[in-house]
Parts: structure tokens; sequence; C-alpha cells
């Protein structure tokens, strides 16, 4: 003891009703978050609805989304076809809702893996830096130097077309962006004092890397990410409008857009429908990504 | 005398390369400095920002790569320039209060984190412990569960001295701790830093350019210009009669309470870039009373009285201390008082 | 102490709110400050003492969400609030300079320094750009900006942090304004390099009779170019006076406090006092003194409510129930 105990201390004491048990603190203060953050939870509520509407599509689809019936082939919007049918006679609103599920899930997957790569990468070569540092640019340099599309295409028509070559092409381009933020948050994070800090202690340079740095950086990767997801969602489309996306006749938003275009003079609802689509699950990822970025800079 | 020395800097060289022109130079931030610090002492280093006090610092604790030299903790200085690791055994307190802390741990995590990872103590005696350091630099355990951005500034310093005191060290290196704090604040962490080396026995190296801060706290000041000490001594002798003209300078420019002026003159001019070292004393640029002589030979530092004086200047006409109490008409043409 | 028939600067009762997520928060409390022409004024507090706002507030230069409540500022008897905005600009950039704490904030970084200063001499604009620049180089010699003619084509950010300051004085001195506003401008400096700073403001102030209102941290800073000095805290004025009179017999608890606080060279090795607790968070202000909780002489008619203002003898004034003062009787009693 001796050191007199200072006011100080004692005026800034948490009181005790605020102070919860860490996961009860941190679901309250993400309750508060969104409360605070009308960005956030307009986001998250979109999304979700997107997600539950690929989730519930058996339900929510009045027909089969493959089911040709050529007979009713372009009829026009009715009390059946919501949204009309297609040239093959299929239901329009059917195939909007069942392509959700391709759409959300190879985007979302197609984000893990270069997330995990490039957040990892990122967070070493900033950590290490020096001669690997300059290695690994030179590399993202090269796979940025290209555009993306015909990279993606190239690929594409190498692997053939299929859900399994969009995820491959979207992963080995896009971990690019993510390594750039990662490392250059870490570069920062490294002379930090507190990182200094836990240097001068000899602590391990694993137990820097994940307890010290890892949780200060990661909040970027992730705010990137829910905007990354979009240009997925687009990339697919993309594919899918010049016919090496998803082999038909599954539904993408993407095919049905191309698909429908050549009738748009007519029935433009063909093209219209899933585009409203693509952005709407757009909108409510960029709102969740600019809610996210608000959260978390205050607590920066 | 070596061996009683905690801490033993010798021929310290720190270089960093710059690039100027498309040639790579390597400019020495520290340039040759020898530094003993013993058990239970609190040495100050000074200097202007850019004179490398804080690449000293950063060097003892291992922060930076040394180019030569030999810093050794506890045992005789070793001849080759390796850095010995210290085990814990030197912590450092950083400036800036407000990125010390990692903002994503409480307290209570940060300051286990140490006594866990280094089995500091045994593991069910870990919170008492954190309670105990908690105390120790005056603040309520019940702030163990808060996070840094609940703290305010003096606050935080106290838990960075606190998770520093975790690793049981026998020496800190403080680099500038209270220059980013309130005048009322900076007082209790100073009085802090006194306390724990009284009560632990710490050793302190502590860094600033505030030399009111230094005088009032530390044993024995030592005087960086350019990466060299320009004179080291017991801080009333440094304080009461500075032989080198820069630490008369410096001492002159600190601002004192009235409006009464210090009678000599402040120091003209700003530290030239380090890639343009003057020859002979480096100095020699802005001294009032440089001579031909300056600009040719390299002054060493020299004991100032008797040889064996511990106030050692590195100054070829040092200020005689009897010119210093007489009449002061030659000291670049101020008005005498 | 020169006075004029009306005061160079006249702040009233200035009150700031702070707008937060939690409502508005008090920062300025009821400051009021006259200032002569040839005063030097300093305004010395702690961070978050409202010492900043306050002088921003007389530039109209309050930072987003920052807002005036109520208190008149009063320039050469005009209230700026009846100013239009052009007519409050043209007197801004006439009457008043303000030196900022970083200069490469305030220089324009793509321009060359020398310009800038051209740009100032706003009150000789029937020269020639020619004489101008003649003339921006003899201001900056005489900062002690060394080698005038080379720096003039220089880059804010090729120049040292003490030469900028210097070129923001130049440029601070070239609209020859009756007043100039300091906020903390050798906060970063080194001593040796803010003293010279020091000495080269209280000497143009002298040579020139430029008014100087200068905030700073410092008491120290503050003694050597203010010849009367206002101590902030928790957004009220807490004691005014000459400088030396103040710190050789402080009126205030808190004003005691800090000068104990202070480490000083010429006290040699000391235990300092400090004044224990920490300055109060915004919107945390207690109803009564706002240095009640850290002040040892508190008593219970110190928490009950605003504390008023006592003007003193000698031209001193303290916010103080019990003034730590023997010597200096309140001026009612003297009558």
């Amino acid at each position: 003891m001796g050191v007199r105990t200072s006011i100080a201390a004692r005026g800034k004491l948490l009181s005790p009703g605020r102070r919860r048990s860490g996961a009860a603190a941190r679901f309250w203060g993400a309750g508060r978050a969104v409360r605070a953050n009308p960005t956030l939870f307009a986001g998250v509520i979109i999304v979700c609805l997107t997600i539950a509407v690929a989730v519930l599509a058996p339900i929510l689809a009045p027909f089969d989304p493959i089911d040709q019936d050529l007979t009713h082939a372009l009829a026009g919007p009715s009390g059946s076809h919501w949204l009309g049918t297609d040239s093959l006679g299929r239901d329009v609103f059917s195939r909007i809702v069942w392509a959700s599920r391709i759409d959300l899930a190879v985007a979302f997957a197609s984000v893990v893996a270069p997330f995990v790569v490039g957040t990892a990468v990122g967070l070493v070569v900033g950590y290490v830096g020096g001669r690997l540092d300059a290695i690994v640019a030179r590399m993202a340099d090269v796979v940025v130097a290209f555009p993306v599309y015909v990279l993606i295409i190239a690929l594409v028509f190498a692997l053939g077309p299929g859900v399994a070559s969009i995820f491959i092409a979207i992963a080995i381009v896009s971990w690019v962006p993510y390594m750039r933020i990662v490392r250059g948050e870490t570069r920062i994070l490294r002379s930090r004092a507190f990182v200094e800090a836990a240097r001068v202690g000899e602590f391990s340079h694993i137990r820097i890397l994940l307890r010290h740095i890892a949780p200060n950086v990661i909040s970027q990767p992730i705010v990137y990410a829910s905007s990354d997801v979009i240009r997925d969602i687009l990339a697919i489309a993309t594919l899918g409008y010049l016919g090496l996306g998803v082999p038909p006749p599954a539904p993408e938003w993407g095919a049905m857009i191309a698909d429908g275009q050549e009738y748009f003079s007519t029935d433009w609802m063909l093209a219209v429908g899933p585009g409203v689509a693509v952005v709407v699950t757009g909108f409510g990822l960029a709102l969740v990504g600019d809610g996210l970025a608000r959260a978390w800079r205050i607590d920066r | 005398m070596t061996s009683t020395m905690l801490l033993d800097v010798s021929g310290l060289r720190v270089a960093f390369p710059v690039r100027q022109g498309g040639h790579e130079h390597a400019f020495y931030a520290v340039d040759g400095v020898d530094l003993r610090v013993a058990p239970g002492e609190i040495v100050g280093l000074v200097g202007e920002s850019g004179s490398g006090k804080s690449t000293i610092a950063r060097a003892v604790v291992g922060l930076c790569a040394v180019e030569s030299g030999a810093i050794a903790y506890g045992t005789p200085a070793s001849s080759t320039p390796r850095v010995h690791r210290a085990g814990g055994a030197v912590q450092m307190v950083f400036q800036d209060p407000y990125s010390s802390l990692n903002p994503r741990m409480t307290i209570r995590q940060q300051l286990s984190e140490v006594l866990r990872v280094h089995r500091v103590v045994p593991k069910e005696s870990i919170l008492e412990r954190c309670e105990f350091l908690m105390r120790q630099v005056g603040l309520p355990p019940q702030l163990l569960h808060a996070r840094p951005s609940q703290m305010s500034g003096g606050q935080r310093q106290r838990v960075a001295i606190a998770r520093a005191l975790a690793f049981e060290p026998r020496l800190l290196v403080a680099d500038e701790p209270v220059s980013a704090l309130d005048v009322s604040v900076q007082a209790e962490i100073v009085n802090l830093f006194a306390d724990l080396r009284d009560r632990l026995g710490l050793s302190i190296v502590f860094i600033a350019h505030d030399l009111s801060v230094v005088s009032g706290l530390c044993d024995r000041v030592a005087v960086i210009y350019m990466g060299r000490i320009v004179e080291q001594a017991p801080t009333a002798d440094l304080f009461g009669h500075p032989r080198h003209p820069y630490t008369r300078g410096l001492l002159a420019a600190v601002p004192r309470m009235g409006r009464a002026r210090a009678e000599y003159p402040s120091i003209v001019g700003e530290m030239p870039s380090a890639l343009h070292t003057p020859s002979g004393c480096r100095f020699r640029t802005r001294c009032p009373h440089v001579q031909e002589l300056c600009s040719d030979i390299d002054p060493a530092l020299k004991p100032a009285n008797a040889p064996l004086d511990v106030h050692v200047t590195a100054c070829l006409f040092p200020i005689d201390t009897v010119e210093v109490a007489g009449p002061r008409q030659k000291l670049g043409g101020t008005a005498p008082q | 102490m020169t006075t004029h028939k009306a005061p160079l600067l006249e702040i009233d009762a200035l009150t700031i709110d702070v707008m937060t997520a939690h409502g508005p928060r008090r920062a300025v409390d009821g400051v009021s400050l006259v200032l002569h022409g040839g005063d030097t004024l300093g305004i010395v507090g702690e961070s978050g003492s409202g010492k900043s706002l306050t002088l921003r507030a007389i530039m109209g230069l309050l930072p987003k969400g920052v807002i005036q409540t109520s208190g008149r500022i009063v320039l050469r008897g005009v209230d700026v609030a009846t100013m239009t905005r052009r007519q409050r600009r043209a007197v801004c950039g006439k009457d008043i300079a303000m030196v900022f704490q970083d200069p490469m904030s305030s220089l324009n970084p793509v321009m060359r320094v020398g310009p800038q200063i051209v740009d100032g001499l706003t009150a000789r604009r029937h020269l020639s750009y020619r004489d101008r620049r003649t003339r921006a180089i003899e201001l900056m010699s005489r900062m002690g900006i060394p080698d005038p003619d080379r720096r003039f084509h220089a880059f804010p950010h090729q120049l040292s942090g003490g030469i900028r300051q210097r070129v923001m004085i130049a440029s601070a001195m070239a609209c020859e304004a009756a007043l100039m506003l300091c906020d903390e401008p050798t906060t970063a400096l080194d001593v040796t390099i803010q003293d010279q700073i020091l000495r080269l403001l209280a000497e143009l102030c002298e040579q020139s009779g430029t008014s100087l209102l200068y905030v700073t941290h410092d008491l120290a800073v503050a003694s050597q170019v203010c010849a009367s000095i206002n101590v902030m805290y928790g957004g009220q004025l807490m004691e005014s006076g000459p400088v030396a009179d103040v710190f050789r017999s402080p009126l205030h608890p808190y004003t005691l406090g800090l000068l104990g606080a202070m480490p000083r060279v010429e006290h040699g090795k000391r235990r300092l006092v400090p004044i224990g607790g920490a300055a109060p968070a915004l919107g945390e202000l207690p109803a009564g003194c706002p240095f009640a909780p850290r002040c040892i002489l508190a008593e219970e008619a110190c928490e009950r409510g605003r504390i008023d203002w006592r003007d003193m003898t000698d031209g001193r004034g303290v916010r103080c129930v019990r003034p730590l003062t023997d010597a200096i009787a309140p001026v009612e009693d003297q009558r």
C-alpha cells in the first residue's frame, strides 16, 4: 500500500448496475448499438429478410422453378403468376425466390475463403514486414493488375462453368483487398505502444498477433466483407449474364436478367424482377457495412 | 563498480537507414553512449526531440536493433555487441497513455495475461495479485473490470505502470511518461515513480524533455545532444553548476514563474539534421562560447573537477563554476541583472 | 496599462455548450474578460477547462456541434452577434490574428510559405507584389527565421516545427492586427524553441503594442508573456489578476494547487503536491464550485450553488466562497 487512492479513481468507478459479465455485456452492447445505429438496424432487417426468403423458398414459391409450361410461355402478370412467366413458361416469381438460394449461398461462401486467407496473410505480412511483405505485395499487384472479370472468365473457361468454378475464381482474386486492409492496419498497430509493451514483455509473436493485434484489426475486413458480398452477387449475376455462371436450368438472377432482356420491350418484368432482387440484397448488405463501420468507429 | 550496476550500457550505437538522393545512408540516432544505472537509482535522460534519448530507451528494452556496443543487465558488460535478453527484468512505460493499453481487453485481462504467461504467480492467486498491483499504483481494484476507454489519462498511465510492475521488473524505462498529462495529474504520476523506487527498490530510467520534472525526481541526470551524452552529474550538481553550455542553455530556456528572464542567453537556432553532423563538437553550431578548436576536436566526456568526479562533461571549454558565480558580462552580451 | 475609450475586446458572460449524444453539455460557463489595447492576457487551465473554446468563440471558429448559447463578445464596442458574416470576417481578418498549436494545420500544405505571408499583408494591398514580397521577407527575418530569402520559397513540410510556428506568427503579424490570439503555440515545441518563440512574442507585443490573448496549460509559460492572467477550471473563471500577484499569493485553492503540483527547476529535488482527483468530465460538473470535489478547503457552501465572482483590490478577482486571503480584502469591505 502506501499510495493514496485518488479521488480520481473513485470518481470514475463504474456503477455496479452497469457492470455485466462479458457475454451479456456484449449482447447488450450490440442491442444498444442497433438502437443508436438505424443504418445497421435497417441493413440487418433487409439482409435477414432476403435470407428468410432463401430459406423459406419451398413455402414461398407457388410453382416449381424449373417446371416448364410452354403453353403459358411469356404470359404477363396474372393472379396465379404474379410476375408472369418466361419464354419457357416458368413462373418468374418462383424463379426469383429460388435463385436467392444459389446467389446468396455462393456469395457468402465465396467471401469466407478470401476473408480468412486475406486476413491471415495480411496479419503475418504486416507484422513481419521486410522481404516477405515485399514479395506478397508484388504477388497481390500481379493479381490485381489483371482485369477482374477477364481473370474470372479465364478461370471459368479453364475449369468449366459451375458453382465450384465461380467459387474458386472469386476466391483467387478477392483475397487481395482483405490482405491489404489488414496489412495496413497491422503495420499501424505494430508501432502502437501496447503492442510494443507486449514485445518488451517478451510475449510470443503468435500471442501478440492473435491476442493484441487481431482483435483490433478484425472490424475492418468484416466491414469490407459486407460490401464484398455485394460484389460477389454482382459477379455471379454478371457471369450468369455472360452464360458462364450457374448452368441452366437452375434459377440464378444474372442468367434470368440475361434471358429476360430479349423480351424487355414486351415483358420487362422478366429482367426487372431479378434486377430488383439484386439491388435490394445489395442495398441491405451495403447498409450493414456502413452500420458496422459506424458502430466500430466509436470504439476505436 | 560495474558489477554492482543493474544496467550497464557501453558504447551504444543505433543506426537508422535513410534514403537520400537514391543512396542509402546510415544516420546514428545514438552514437556512442555509456550509461550505468545502480539498483534503486533514478536516472534522468533529457534532451530536445531528435536527440536520441528515446532511442536509447528503446535499445535498452530491446525494441530497436543495436549497431554496436553492449547492454548488460545485472552482469558486467560483455564485449560482444549482443543484447542479452533481460527476461522481464526490464519493462517500459510509454508516453501516450491512450495507446499503451489494448483497447479490446479489460484491465484485468491485460494484467492477468502477464501473470499467466510469465508464470509470475500460481494460477489461483492471479486475481489477488491483480488487485495488489492496482493498489500499488493507487487505483481501486474495482477498476479491474473497466476497459481503457472508460478511464482518464492519469488512470491509464497508472494501469500501464501496473502492467509493467506485473513482470516484477528491476528496471523501469519510462519514456516521457508524464508529458501527455495535465499538470495536476502529472504530479501524481511523478510521485508514484518516486514511491515505487522507495518501496520496491526499482531502478528507473526516466526520459523527459521537461527539465523541471526531472529535477524533482531523478538522482542523476544525463543530458543528450545529437546522440551523445554531453553532460552527466547528480541532479543538484547538474542543475546548480552546469558546466556544458548546452545544459546551461537548456536550463535557461525552461520557463520560470514570474516575468524575470533567465540572464543567461537561451540557445539559438535548432539542432542540425543528423545527416549533417558538425565536425568536432556537435554543439558548436549553437554554442555561445564556440572557439576555433571546437570544430577540430570532438570532446570526450571528462570528469569536471577532480579526476574521479562523477560530474562529467564533454566540452573543451567547460564553464567554470567560479565564472557561474561571478559577473556574466562575458557571456554573449546579455544585460547584467 | 493603456486604456482606450472602448476596450479592444470584451467578453461578457460567455456560455458555450457542446452537443453530445446525451444532450447539450456545458463547456464554458459565464466567462467574462476585458482586454484593452496593449494588454497581454493569459488564460491558463488544464484540458477540458474550456480555455480553447473561449478563444475559438472570439474568432467564430467553434467546431461543429459546439454552440455559444449566451453571452456577448464585443470587439471595439461592436457586438459580434450584430455583425453580418462578412463584417465579422473582415473584422477578424483585420483586427484579430490567430496562432494555433499546430502550425501545420493552419498553413496551406501545397502553397509556399512566402506567398502565404504575402496574402496576410491585407493592410498593404495598394503595394505591388514585389514590395509586399520584400516586406514579407523583412517580417520573416524579424521573426528570426534564418535565411528568409530561401525559406520564402519553402513548403510548410520542409520546415521544422519551430520555423513553421515563426511563419505562422509572421503571417499573423503581417495583417498588423491589434489583437493576437494564441492557442498553446509552443506546446508541441522543444523548450529551447519554446523559449525562442516566447521571447519573440514578448518582444513583438512590446514593440508594436499588439494585444495578446494567450491560452496555455502552463502557468510558467503564461507568466513569460502575459501581464495578467485568468485561471479557468471546469468552464468557469476561477481567478484573475496580475501575473506576479496571482503567483505570489493565489486567492483560489485551485491556483494554489496548480502551483504546488508544478515541477520547478529552481526548487531542486522535491516532492510535488498533487491536487488529487481528476478534472470533471464534460457534463459531470457539480452544482456548486466545479473544484469543490477536489478542494481540501471545501465546505458545505461550496456545493450549494453557483459561486459568485468577487472583485478584489489591485485588479484581482476570484470565484471562491473563502478566498485564500488575509492581506487582500474584497473591494466592498474596503469602502
